[in-house]
């Protein structure tokens, strides 16, 4: 599938499940932590990430090899809008999957450090929960009842709000 | 439920087991650890309308507590206000001052562009809050709900925030007959 050129530098990165990933330099560096990792001259010829899965890893590079290709805005300031519009739809078709799966990217790009990436999840979380009741964003969420408000601080933050639940 | 030794195999089958039970709570708490990072919980109530932050003030403590950020509803409130030609900043110190820009929006931009217009769901605070308009439109066109305002004009920001400050003020002379 590795198209490249062999002169390019390659990285290497493990998931939690043992799953190696080579891809381009220039495509792990759009994770700023990875960048730091590679600038300060501590990353091995693999990079452990003990925390994401394999499912979850390798929509990130899909997601980051993508980024990495489309020219960027502070390259040029005119770069034609064709590549902005298919970077657009690229999103869109990317954010379409199940809850689980987003908030593991979510969690991986915040770990990773990939500002686009953790914006589109948070775009994508919010544009789910819009218009939701408090019941509906837990569910959607799979938010855990530990920390649920006492029917009475419940009763207390409706009635703050009690303009939206008419 | 009678106890007996099991066989070693089954001891082994048996902590399995339990490993694997132990997984899936752990596997739900990871699912919502994402949400509990509050600023990613933040960069996504970013994005919602006045009505989702609402409703996700209610969801639990950490989602109450974030969404109360006088910022979020900064962003409600300044979104879709025109141009009142005077710096962001000093906008945000004065409505901060005067009860912050929840308190702005629920009470004075939210019957603006409720679709019903001002009915009897603030009645706690007294008065019809916009005493002052004529009932129009909303007698009229009552058949179809009046589309929501996209983009409070300059007038009306101002006067919410006239409003804002008429009571500040009010409150601190009551509270000092008092």
């Amino acid at each position: 599938m590795s198209t490249s050129s062999s002169s390019s530098k390659k990285i290497v990165l493990k998931s939690a499940d043992n799953e190696t990933f080579e891809i381009d330099e220039i495509v792990a560096l759009e994770s700023q932590a990875i960048k730091n990792m590679i600038e300060d001259e501590c990353a091995d010829n693999v990079i452990p990430l003990g925390n994401i899965d394999s499912k979850t890893l390798s929509k990130i590079i899909e997601y980051c090899k993508k980024h990495a290709e489309s020219p960027k805005k502070d390259d040029n300031a005119d770069i034609d809008e064709k590549a902005v519009e298919d970077l657009k739809s690229f999103d869109a078709e990317f954010a379409k999957v199940d809850m689980p799966l987003i908030q593991d990217i979510l969690m991986a790009a915040n770990f990773l450090n990939i500002d686009n990436l953790i914006g589109l999840m948070c775009r994508t979380i919010a544009d789910r929960i819009k218009g939701k009741t408090p019941e509906e964003i837990r569910k959607i969420l799979n938010i855990n009842k530990n920390d649920l408000l006492s029917p009475e601080q419940e009763a207390k933050a409706r009635e703050e709000n009690s303009w939206a639940f008419d | 439920m009678k106890r007996s030794i099991p066989f070693s195999s089954d001891l082994i089958k048996m902590k399995k087991k339990i490993r694997e039970e132990d997984l899936v709570p752990e596997e739900l708490e990871n699912m919502s650890e994402v949400l509990s990072d509050d600023n990613l919980l933040y960069e996504i109530l970013k994005h919602v309308d006045a009505s989702t932050l609402a409703s996700a003030g209610c969801v639990n403590h950490q989602w109450n507590r974030t969404a109360q950020d006088e910022r979020l509803w900064e962003l409600i409130c300044t979104r879709h206000w025109a141009n009142i030609g005077c710096p962001h900043t000093q906008l945000r110190s004065v409505v901060l001052a005067l009860g912050g820009f929840k308190r702005l929006h629920s009470q004075y931009l939210w019957p603006l562009s409720k679709p019903t217009g001002p009915t009897s769901s603030s009645s706690a605070q007294g008065p019809s809050v916009w005493p002052c308009l004529p009932p129009p439109r909303n007698n009229i066109a009552s058949a179809k709900p009046a589309p929501v305002k996209k983009r409070w004009g300059k007038d009306e920001v101002q006067l919410s925030l006239s409003l804002l400050s008429i009571k500040y003020y009010e409150k601190m002379n009551f509270s000092n007959r008092k």
